[in-house]
């Protein structure tokens, strides 16, 4: 699945216009979707990878083709189901039994056993490996004994909250109730790894073996990325694609795809920006577009609690409702995006149509708000990254300006360094992000209003109800409550509008004729196409 | 000439420990952190953090950060980037890519410019002479990516001459475009001044008596005049090419060229400071030797030179 | 100049701003130029064509050029005399109005935050033609004073110019020129400006350089050296004269290179910020809309176009007829 968060500061390092990759080597075999040698060849967009290997580089498509995880979206019920598990139960939420399916190998002919998993968990969850994945393991028990916050060496190599029960059968605790602990499961960093990994790392990483429906063949570096069929994998079709060879080429810019597409050189490209989306219309063709149904992000603009002077939420509401969302989106956006009205997006459980009041248009009633909130004459600064969505950024703040008639100052800058800022709460206003789940669940959404949540740090709201509420939610298994609680919390965010919710962006994905793409619950993975010539 | 080599290959030392310097100097003082750049928004554990931090002594001061980088440098270590990959190896993966399209541009420009200038050289004032200057005035005038992305809707997805984007092709058919648009750019330039240059050695003296004493004006042209003629050209011929080198980020972007442009603009994105300045160490270290080498060649076409 | 004049042909004048116009060649380091000095002017008439010379400013190439140079200052200074008097380019914009092609009413269109196109081209000339004129006077000044330094006193002095010439010569443009831009977050026109002149002045000073050690050795000169002239009076009767003037025209020269510099850099992200206005702004952010709102690329392409060839063009006209060397 999706790992990853703020989709505005992945696209900081690869939209600065640049480039980095030529394609596939290949003599001659450059014409999309054809079957050079009876293949069913299928190729798609992909940056450079930092590695191959899905716990250092969580999201990446290739970790995502190569890796069956033991819970996985099916992308024909859109259920997330086992995979490389039978089943995952727990009675609590906090201890979780995993029974593997027995019989599964890597592609490297190994079996894959509970100690395939637990080792490679340990393992990314050790600080010092510093893999990008190391996060994912925060609510294991025994997570702070791998990384202690002094500058010691840990005492131990392997998570305490993971016990090996035998070949087949894995015990997970976890700090604290979370029913959403199967979706965890389906992540890039719960990936399990071959013996071979820990035996030869160096080796590993230039040639990664997993247990997944394609396996790895080669990396041309800066050009492409060559997956096969594997013809081992055991899971559903509805847990793999139709190409019999997935090709990754490597682009920086997502303009650079395009092009390449239109010459038909490419089969697939995803987060495809509004502009790119009505250009494709006219030059490829509406059949060429494939529109993820389920809204998996949202724009906000988040307002820091320790920035002074905003903290009121009736400033907070009269900023919000001088900004014209529907405007937007319909000219600007294209009407690829719909206004949001809600901390959440639409697609998830918890979501109550117009929580957000204050979320509708409204120039007088905005400008009385202001009033009766004793006016604001400072400067409303909007830090944002300067390398996507600028646009969409100078509308808000011109709208603000013009209906609400207050002063409002753009900081753009770089991806690093707004990241750095947020991250040490050094946000001198509001900041205007993308913000996306890792798996389908109101917590990816709502965590960033939990005292030391995940994404709290930008604006550092702290509610001792909601905290309780959020909590409640998480333990909760049964689904329909659980997500009442979750619109508690909600509602109770809201009325002190830490965020401003602005849009839920239309994601599309573009493909050739041969490439019939598939989301798995709003997230395009290239690995699920079918093949259709 | 050895003794004079060697002086001028010390003299390059502190040329380089200066230009080293004020990049690292700068790249240091960029705001943002080059963690964040690792995680997204999503904070990594404290403990992670600091062993990153650690690992790359990114607490250090500047001048000890940048002692170690140096230290490292001399001998032949370019350092590792944030991903454990080693920066001389992303440089060098790369390095081709951008070398063949500065070469293949680099030519292209010789041909053409050389073309055009010695024609308006030759017809100086006349209508040619008048072609050779609107030519090179509109081709200094229009903005660069304007050319690149013009040409490559044209022949790359219109007429579908070439691939638009990438280097799949291989050499030469996937680098003519962009070296050709980067050509047409840079050969204004040499136009001129090969224009220049020209007319003023055709007026000289000694042709005058090359003339007087009844050589063909072909000999004349061709044997005195171009002869002298090319002396500053080789200076800017040589140097420019070492500039290509370095200087083709915008055309890598455009055509989706796996080049060092790209590598360097990420780098200075996610505040690498050991790529930036790996980067820029080889390229002034390029255009250090390519400086050498078009000072030696004086010797060589122009006899008046002694080094 | 002998330079890096490629640092990136893809904004080819964009990187090094003196040299594409600047067909003067001074070879690097250790000497001044070979041979004969050579006649710096590049297109000039014959010389049986100077005897009926009119006023300089009747020329057709001066007149041309010079207005074009003109109307863009004015248009610099005082945008409203062209856009109309209270007008400003982000008022009675609508959003609903986004990329609207031109119109009578609109006659370049809209922009992408449904702005008045033509108001925000007509601003755009400021940053400009501000930035080719600050960076130039800076480079100017800074060259005029190292290059003759260097070339008058020789010995250290010149070594240690020389050497800070190479390092900001071998230094890739476009690398130095976005680290010191990234360490700004928000780049206004002075931003941009520092960045840009802090690299534009080796050229001009090799120039001064070899022109200063050119005069110097000039058999006048050091025949009043010989009768007791101090340096102050020989720099100021013999040198600055005769090498000042050539500077002066070379560094006109170099405008139009600055100005596409600073679109070419704003074009990749990494010039000026809005709300600046600017025609590089407007490029980068037509660039998405190429097919679906042409009239974003054409309208300020076709201005930033006319303005640099009306530099140039200024620049190589002054060049013929101011140029000392050149007569």
């Amino acid at each position: 699945m999706s790992k990853k968060k703020l989709i505005a500061v992945a696209a900081a390092s690869a939209a600065f216009m640049l480039v980095a990759g030529g394609c596939s080597a290949g003599a001659g075999a450059g014409t999309a979707g054809t079957a050079a040698d009876g293949a069913k060849r299928l190729s798609f967009q992909l940056a450079e990878p930092t590695s191959l290997v899905p716990h250092e580089s969580p999201g990446s498509q290739v970790g995502m083709a190569t890796c069956a995880n033991l819970m996985e979206v099916n992308v024909e019920t859109q259920e997330l189901e086992p995979l490389a598990a039978k089943s995952v139960t727990s009675q609590d939420a906090t201890t979780w039994k995993i029974a593997l399916q027995e019989g599964w190998t890597f592609q490297d002919g190994t079996p894959v056993t509970a100690d395939s998993f637990a080792k490679a968990w340990s393992k990314t969850a050790t600080g010092s490996n510093a893999w990008q994945g190391n996060g994912s393991f925060v609510s294991f028990a025994g997570y702070k004994d791998l990384n202690p916050t002094d500058g010691s060496k840990p005492k131990t190599d392997s998570l305490s909250g993971v016990k090996v029960i035998d070949a087949n059968n894995l015990e997970v605790t976890l700090n604290a109730p979370n029913a959403d602990f199967p979706k965890v499961l389906s992540t890039s960093p719960l990936c399990p790894l071959p013996e071979v990994a820990f035996t030869d790392a160096k080796a590993y990483e230039e040639n990664p073996v997993s247990n997944g429906p394609y396996k790895f063949v080669s990396w041309n570096h800066n050009q492409e990325v060559v997956l096969e069929k594997w013809d081992g994998f055991k899971g559903a079709a509805g847990f793999s694609g139709g190409a019999d060879k997935l090709v990754g080429q490597i682009y920086t810019a997502v303009d650079a795809a395009y092009t390449d597409m239109t010459a038909n050189n490419l089969d697939m490209i995803r987060n495809v920006p509004a502009t790119m989306v009505s250009k494709a219309k006219s030059q490829l063709g509406e059949e060429s577009l494939y529109e993820v149904k389920t809204g998996s992000k949202q724009y906000t603009l988040q307002i820091p609690d320790y920035v002074k002077g905003l903290q009121d939420p009736d400033l907070r509401r009269a900023i919000s409702m001088s900004i014209d969302r529907d405007a937007i989106a319909a000219s600007l956006l294209q009407g690829y995006a719909t206004s949001s009205d809600s901390l959440v997006p639409p697609s998830l459980d918890s979501y109550k149509e117009g929580s957000c009041a204050s979320c509708t248009f409204d120039a007088a009633g905005a400008k009385d708000l202001l009033k009766k909130a004793g006016g604001f004459d400072g400067t409303l600064i909007i830090e944002h990254t300067s390398t996507s969505d600028v646009q969409l950024v100078q509308a808000i703040s011109k709208q603000i300006q013009d209906n609400l008639g207050i002063k409002v100052q753009l900081k753009p800058m770089l991806g690093t360094e707004l990241e750095a800022r947020r991250n040490n709460q050094k946000l001198e206003g509001a900041v205007f992000g993308l913000w996306g789940w890792s798996y389908k669940s109101s917590d990816q959404y709502l965590s960033q209003y939990e005292t030391g949540g995940d994404g709290n740090v930008t604006t550092g709201y702290s509610n001792k109800a909601v905290d309780t509420l959020l909590r409640s939610a998480r333990g909760e298994q049964d689904e329909a409550k659980s997500a009442a609680l979750y619109a508690q919390a909600e509602a109770l965010i809201m009325k002190d509008m830490p965020a401003i919710p602005l849009f839920i962006p239309t994601d599309f994905g573009l493909h050739t004729k041969c490439a019939v793409m598939n989301d798995a619950q709003g997230d395009l993975q290239f690995y699920r196409a079918e093949y259709g010539c | 000439m050895l003794g004079y080599t060697v002086r001028r290959i010390l003299q390059m030392v502190p040329v380089v420990l200066g230009a080293t310097f004020i990049i690292y100097a700068l790249t240091f003082l960029m705001p943002g952190d080059p963690v964040a750049a690792l995680t997204g928004s999503r904070p990594l554990p404290e403990s992670t953090v600091q062993q990153i931090r650690l690992a790359y002594h990114l607490d250090d001061p500047f001048l000890v950060q940048y002692g170690n980088y140096m230290l490292g440098l001399l001998q032949g270590n370019f350092g590792i980037d944030f991903f454990g990959r080693p920066v001389l190896g992303l440089i060098l993966e790369r390095l081709p890519v951008t070398f063949a399209l500065a070469m293949t541009a680099w030519v292209l420009k010789l041909a053409i410019g050389l073309a055009i200038g010695v024609y308006g050289g030759l017809r100086n004032g006349q209508a040619g002479d008048h072609f050779a200057l609107v030519f090179t005035v509109i081709f200094l005038g229009i903005p660069g990516f304007v050319i690149a992305l013009g040409a490559q809707t044209v022949f790359g997805v219109q007429l579908g001459w070439v691939d638009p984007a990438g280097i799949r092709a291989g050499w030469p058919l996937a680098f003519i475009l962009p070296a050709l648009v980067m050509a047409i750019e840079a050969s204004a330039g040499l136009a001129r001044l090969t224009r220049t240059s020209l007319v003023d050695v055709l007026r000289a003296e000694y042709l005058r008596t090359a003339r007087a004493k009844g050589l063909s004006p072909r000999r004349v042209v061709w044997g005195h005049a171009l002869r002298n003629a090319m002396i500053p050209v080789v200076t800017y011929l040589g140097l420019s090419l070492a500039g290509m080198l370095g200087g083709a980020v915008i055309i890598e972007a455009i055509f989706n060229m796996p080049g060092i442009g790209g590598l360097m603009v990420t780098a200075i994105n996610n505040k690498e400071g050991t790529v930036v300045v790996g980067i820029a160490t080889m390229l002034v270290l390029v255009y250090l030797v390519f400086n050498l080498l078009v000072d030696l060649l004086y010797g060589i076409i122009d006899p008046r030179v002694r080094i | 100049m002998s330079q890096n004049t490629e640092t990136t042909p893809g904004t080819a004048p964009a990187t090094d701003p003196l040299a594409p116009t600047n067909p003067i060649t001074v070879p690097s380091g250790i000497r001044p130029p070979a041979g004969p000095p050579a006649p710096a002017a590049s297109f000039r008439r014959k010389p049986a064509k100077k005897v009926n010379r009119g006023p300089v400013w009747l020329k057709p190439r001066f007149l041309v050029s010079g207005t074009i140079v003109a109307l863009m200052l004015l248009m610099a200074a005082f945008p409203q005399l062209f856009a109309g008097f209270g007008s400003d380019p982000t008022a009675n914009c609508d959003i609903m109005n986004t990329n609207q092609a031109p119109s009578p009413e609109h006659i370049f269109g809209m922009d992408i935050q449904g702005c008045d196109y033509y108001t925000n081209v007509i601003y755009g000339a400021r940053a400009s033609i501000l930035v080719g004129i600050v960076v130039t006077a800076i480079s100017f000044v800074i060259s005029a004073l190292l290059g003759s330094l260097a070339g008058y006193f020789g010995g250290w002095v010149d070594t240690l110019i020389s050497r800070a010439c190479d390092m900001a010569f071998g230094l890739p443009f476009i690398l130095a020129a976005i680290v010191v831009l990234q360490l700004f977050s928000e780049r206004t026109v002075w931003t941009v400006i520092f960045a840009l002149a802090l690299f534009s002045w080796p050229g001009g000073v090799r120039f001064m350089r070899s022109s200063v050690m050119e005069v110097r050795n000039r058999e006048y000169v050091q025949a009043s050296r010989l009768l007791g002239a101090g340096n102050g009076r020989i720099i100021a009767k013999h040198i600055i004269p005769n090498s000042l003037t050539p500077l002066l025209v070379l560094q006109t020269l170099g405008i139009g290179g600055v100005i596409s510099a600073e679109a070419g850099l704003t074009f990749i992200g990494i010039g000026l910020t809005p709300p600046s206005v600017s025609w590089g702004l407007q490029l980068a952010a037509a660039r998405e809309y190429i097919s679906a709102a042409p009239h974003l690329l054409i309208f300020p392409a076709i201005f930033l176009t006319i303005t640099v060839l009306g530099f140039v063009l200024f620049g190589e006209a002054m060049r013929d007829e101011f140029d000392p060397k050149g007569k």
